[in-house]
Parts: C-alpha cells; structure tokens; sequence
C-alpha cells in the first residue's frame, strides 16, 4: 500500500499518514539499533 | 549525503513500499546510484522482514477474486470481450512478473548470504513482546528492549538459552532492563527464556526465580537463501 492508499483508506489526510509512519520508523530505529 | 537522516527513513520507506510518484523514482535512483544508500536500505530490510515473520498470515475475503476482475475487467459489449480479456490478463500478469523479478533482483543483489536469527520474548504470563533478540553471525547476541522493564534494584534478568529436546537450560548471563550484547553459540531450535534472579546472575548455574519471559529463535528464511 502506498502513503496515499494508506490515507484514503484510513480517511485522514496524507501529511497525516506520512507523519505516522516516519514516527513509527524513527521509534522502531532507536528500538532496534545495535 | 545518504547519511542523513532523511535518506535513511526514505529508505526505511522503499522498504516499506509506501513510497510512489516522485519519491519512489527518488529511492530507486539512489539505490542504483548511491552505495551508501543501498546499504540503507538492506539495514531496512533486516530490521523490518523480521517484524514481517511475526503478522499472523491473513486469508483474503472470499469475494477478493470477483473484486479484482470487476475492476480489471471493464464491462465491455460484443464479440471483442474474449480477446480483450486475453489481453488484459496477460498485460496484468506481464506487470506482475516484473514486479516480482524486481523484487527478486533487489534481494539477491542486496541480501547477505546468512539468513539472521532472531527471537521475540514476550511475557509467560502472555501479552505483548517485550524483548528482541537478534543473532549475529560473528557469535553475539543482542538483547534489546520492545517495552519499558521494571526492575527491583536487588534483582538482575539473566537470559538462558534451552536447545530444544533439553531440559537444563544453559546461562548467557545477566542483561540491564536496557539491553545487552552477549555472546552466544545457539543451536537452531532454541528457546531463550528469562528469570528473575538475585543481583549478578543466578548462584546455582540454574534459574531459581520466576521465569519472566521466553521465545523461540527463529530463523528468518530469505527468498534467495
């Protein structure tokens, strides 16, 4: 799924879902680094 | 350049497969341009095909099928409709096919040669992981935190490996709530399990606290390897 599949699918604007996921992303590095 | 941050989470991102339009054609030329950032993105795919290994398989709804034909299939008229359908059938697969042999070229170009090994503790009592191990070729074993552990101050978690079929389990040592690089040689099937044990470790060679959490280490099977 794509940013914009992913928006449209979860009925919140773009910005929105790229912002989550970079967060997510961001969380998961420091959680994972080694 | 690519040791951005950004580079990095576009990265994360082309694995993710979210990216499209501008920024996908953006990551697919620093893939084939920018070695730092094929690393990038191979780092992405060891953090993130583990996670992948854990989602529960889903079976599709059952009318998926008549879905996608409905869309694929456009409600045409007249004795053109066969071969239109032959058509776009083959269009549809032709797409697919690249897709995967992509996919497959990227994977054999970027992926290391030993599938990594890994496991996720959660809680005996059930619940959410709270605990990543990772297993590294070169014989170490990262011990990393998923949640926040609490502690008493006189106890120390110590991490035990059990090879399947055994009944002994054999002590890896003690770790910090924060994580750990310990060594370890580990059989394939092994359960790692951790107890709660007085300050350094435990005195008798075998856990004698609780036994906190525990998962087994899986092997992460790559479609190259």
């Amino acid at each position: 799924l794509s940013h914009s599949d992913l928006a449209e699918r979860m009925g919140v604007p773009l910005g929105t879902v790229k912002s989550w996921i970079r967060r997510s992303l961001i969380s998961l590095r420091g959680c994972l680094a080694s | 350049m690519s040791d951005l941050p950004d580079n990095d989470l576009l990265a994360a991102e082309y694995v993710l497969g979210t990216l499209e339009g501008d920024e996908r054609r953006e990551a697919e030329r620093l893939l084939s341009t920018d070695p730092a950032f094929a690393r990038a993105v191979a780092v992405w795919q060891q953090r993130l095909t583990p996670l992948v290994a854990q989602v529960a398989p889903a079976a599709p709804p059952a009318d998926l099928w008549g879905r996608i034909e409905a869309n694929i299939l456009p409600p045409v008229t007249a004795d053109i409709v066969p071969f239109r359908r032959r058509v776009r059938f083959w269009q549809a697969t032709t797409v697919a096919a690249l897709a995967i042999a992509a996919s497959l070229a990227a994977f054999i170009v970027l992926h290391e040669p030993e599938p990594p090994r890994v496991a996720v503790l959660s809680p005996m009592s059930g619940g959410a992981p709270v605990l990543m191990a990772t297993a590294e070729r070169n014989g170490a074993l990262i011990v990393k935190p998923t949640a926040s552990i609490q502690v008493p101050t006189d106890k120390d978690l110590e991490l035990w490996a059990l090879p399947k079929g055994e009944t002994k389990p054999r002590s890896l040592g003690v770790f910090p709530p924060s994580g750990r690089q310990l060594t370890a040689e580990l059989a394939p099937d092994t359960q790692l399990l951790v107890s709660l044990e007085p300050k350094g470790g435990s005195p008798t060679g075998q856990p004698t606290g609780p036994v906190l959490y525990g998962g087994w280490l899986t092997t992460i099977q790559l479609p190259s390897g």
